[in-house]
């Protein structure tokens, strides 16, 4: 039986995630803040994860109890809340070294799920201004990087046009009569698909 | 059937209102022609719905298709069974692929459409030539430069066909990644050139220059320096009163009467509802694959294996542009940045290499261009880590430190790499999706060898520390381009269309997207698609609803 009823109508994802967000409990909270250090480390000028609240951002992405996960990240709530259950407390606990080796065996046994865990918190974590700002301050080639287009763009770090490398070329035309028949290289001419 | 509507019949369907059918849309409504355009997308407004948001653009299909709703399957050969894969997907709503575009427009050349003059057959492809010619399309070309603003330079492309005119706006300035192609190129004696783009660099029919954001290419531009024809050819066919748009309208079925002439189509309106629209004319315009598709699944006694295929040939020969590169990465500590936020995603090509060299050991040859890796939050290369603090460290020391240089692969048409319908897998609506099987040629194989390996000693030249080459395994559909699934052509038993793009076998329908090019050209599509679609559009409104009939000559 054709559903005639399906249209593109809520064929797309909200914009901005889910409101309200997902909730976690507070040991949730802290495995997913653990979890996120250890994918994103800080230092060198730039905050660690868990001190910009990539949290919030994360919430909004995961899809709700009863829908289907089906936009970036992919991530259902449910499953997602299970997942950070078996990691456990005692993971918020470890020390960085065993986290990161969690963190690799589920990269190894768990690669989708591993995947969208770190693709949303790259997106968190980059999302947030006082990251933007570490960038600005600490990375020079980041200096100029904004939050978001500003009405002129980014003109001031545009390069200016050689004129001497325009100067120097003329455009030329041949008819098409005039194109030179080119022999097929002999060992395509006896190559199959 | 009885469907629950049936509007007043029109001269027109435009089916796909995207860069071609938003080009036939504009020429048959300012012609006077009664048109209705259908897409099945919806109609999104620059001002409200598009932005630089990189979650949103890149990864949350925002202006992509809906896999689950609108699935497509591969196969790599036709002994293997086809899965679902989102294999070269466009953006699905009005203004299509010129919605997420980057807009760069080069012309195609004179070599573009004898490729079978020129070499003859090449053993296990299915080469032809064009039944027009450069010639044929360049007033075309002309007119949608005009009309769409486009920024370039005259001359700069040494290897440049005629033009009969400059362009209208300036070229883009050079971003810091294109400045190091340019001398690049100066040093090993190629030549480089602003690539022509649409984007208007000073005012132009009321829209505003481009801001050198970056935020273009896979985003929707949310001013209106980025031409495309959601904002230009459709406002322009609206504003004619000649021209309705049915956006979220899905056209399942083109109708045909007793006489074996396209009657109209069935759509599914946004309600759901079927519905009948009758025209004297169905052009359609939805790319290579969903042509195709469409025409294969409008079936009737007249046609059974699908509407205007008594040659057999609707589907075969399509060919595609695997976008290839080369990524440098260059040294913090020595280089300046190239700030690939910046400016426009690419900056800079080349044709010194597109024409037959035969010491390349292949035929043709491919536009190369130097481009961002990617948007800051989505940098990408080969081989980077992806997490902790090897990927830390990978993306402060190559954050604006990294570009590519890439190059549009000339794809070899092929009869058995074909579109057809799926045996198994249905679309939302439960009709069948289109099923793509692509095994490249060795010439694709060998010249995208060639070329990469090209792009990075232009790369090294250019003072990148490490490249990375990325060749082509197969095809992936890492492309919008779409093209030959309807050849046109002189010869009925071989070709789909003739060189007006209508249906050897159905007179009254037209098809003037990418699917009618017999080749695929080794050069960005659109351009040509659209001059195509306004010569073949003025040629029903000023030749064929007229009741006459003109074919042209070639020599």
């Amino acid at each position: 039986m054709v559903d005639l009823k399906v249209s593109f109508a809520g064929s797309k994802p909200p914009l901005g995630g889910w409101l309200p967000a997902v909730s976690l409990t507070d040991r949730q909270a802290a495995i997913l803040n653990a979890a996120a250090d250890e994918l994103i480390p800080g230092g060198d000028g730039f905050p660690a994860p868990s001190e910009v609240d990539v949290l919030s951002f994360v919430t909004r992405y995961v899809t709700p109890s009863g829908q289907e996960p089906k936009w970036f990240p992919f991530l259902g709530e449910d499953d997602f809340k299970a997942r950070l259950d078996k990691l456990g407390e005692g993971f918020v606990r470890a020390s960085s070294t065993q986290r990161v080796a969690v963190l690799g065996g589920l990269e190894r046994d768990e690669p989708e799920f591993f995947g969208h865990l770190r693709d949303v918190v790259y997106y968190a974590y980059y999302s947030r201004p006082e990251v933007v700002h570490a960038m600005n301050r600490v990375l020079r080639a980041a200096r100029d990087y904004r939050t978001s287009p500003l009405p002129y763009g980014y003109s001031d770090v545009m390069a200016d046009w050689d004129d001497e490398l325009l100067g120097r070329v003329r455009g030329s035309y041949q008819r098409t009569a005039d194109v030179r028949r080119v022999d097929v290289p002999a060992h395509l001419g006896k190559a199959g698909v | 059937m009885p469907y629950t509507r049936k509007p007043d019949p029109v001269d027109a369907i435009v089916v796909g209102l995207g860069a071609t059918g938003g080009t036939a849309a504009k020429v048959l409504s300012e012609a006077g022609m009664k048109v209705v355009g259908f897409d099945r997308g919806p109609w999104l407004r620059a001002q409200d719905h598009y932005s630089g948001d990189e979650l949103k653009f890149i990864n949350r299909n925002y202006l992509w298709p809906d896999p689950k709703l609108f699935p497509r399957t591969l196969r790599h050969d036709e002994d293997s069974v086809a899965e679902v894969f989102p294999f070269s997907p466009t953006p699905q709503l009005v203004g299509g692929g010129t919605n997420h575009w980057a807009g760069w427009v080069p012309r195609p050349r004179e070599s573009d459409f004898i490729q079978r003059s020129l070499h003859g057959d090449l053993d296990g492809a299915n080469l032809a030539d064009w039944p027009i010619r450069y010639e044929h399309l360049e007033p075309y070309l002309t007119k949608v430069e005009w009309e769409f603003g486009v920024s370039g330079i005259a001359g700069a492309d040494k290897y440049e066909p005629f033009r009969s005119k400059g362009y209208p706006s300036q070229p883009l300035r050079p971003t810091r990644f294109g400045k190091r192609f340019y001398d690049a190129c100066n040093k090993l004696g190629i030549n480089g050139f602003p690539i022509p783009h649409a984007m208007v660099t000073n005012r132009h029919k009321g829209r505003d220059p481009f801001n050198t954001t970056s935020f273009w290419n896979q985003y929707g531009d949310p001013s209106t320096a980025r031409s495309n024809t959601l904002t230009t050819f459709i406002p322009e066919a609206v504003a004619t009163g000649n021209f309705e748009l049915r956006p979220e309208s899905f056209v399942r079925e083109i109708k045909v009467g007793k006489d074996g002439r396209a009657t109209g189509v069935v759509y599914i309106d946004p309600d759901g509802n079927e519905v009948q629209q009758d025209a004297e004319v169905v052009i359609l315009s939805l790319g290579a694959i969903e042509s195709a598709r469409l025409m294969l699944m409008s079936k009737s006694p007249q046609f059974p294996d699908g509407l205007g295929n008594s040659s057999g040939q609707v589907g075969k020969n399509a060919t595609f542009h695997e976008y290839l590169f080369a990524v440098g990465l260059f040294d913090q500590e020595i280089d300046d940045p190239l700030y690939g936020w910046t400016g426009n995603y690419i900056s800079g090509g080349s044709f010194e290499f597109y024409e037959t060299d035969e010491s390349r050991g292949h035929i043709g040859g491919s536009l190369i261009s130097a481009s961002q890796t990617c948007h800051p939050i989505n940098m990408v290369f080969p081989g980077r880590p992806t997490w902790g603090e090897g990927m830390k460290d990978a993306d402060r020391n190559y954050f604006s430190f990294a570009m590519k240089i890439g190059l549009i692969l000339h794809d070899m048409p092929v009869e058995s790499n074909r579109v057809d319908l799926d045996p198994t897998v249905k679309d939302a609506w439960g009709l069948p999706v289109a099923r793509i099987t692509h095994k490249p040629h060795p010439n694709d194989v060998a010249m995208g060898k060639w070329q990469v390996d090209k792009n990075a000693e232009i790369l090294q030249a250019a003072g990148a520390r490490k490249t990375i080459p990325v060749y082509l395994q197969r095809m992936t559909g890492n492309t919008c381009h779409q093209h030959g699934t309807a050849r046109m052509g002189t010869d009925p038993a071989k070709t789909v269309l003739n060189e007006w793009c209508q249906s050897h076998d159905v007179d009254n329908l037209f098809v003037v997207d990418g699917a009618c090019f017999p080749t695929s050209t080794g050069v960005n599509p659109t351009l040509a698609m659209m001059a195509n679609a306004w010569r073949c559009s003025e040629y029903i409104a000023e030749v064929y609803a007229k009741g006459r009939e003109e074919h042209l000559k070639v020599g």
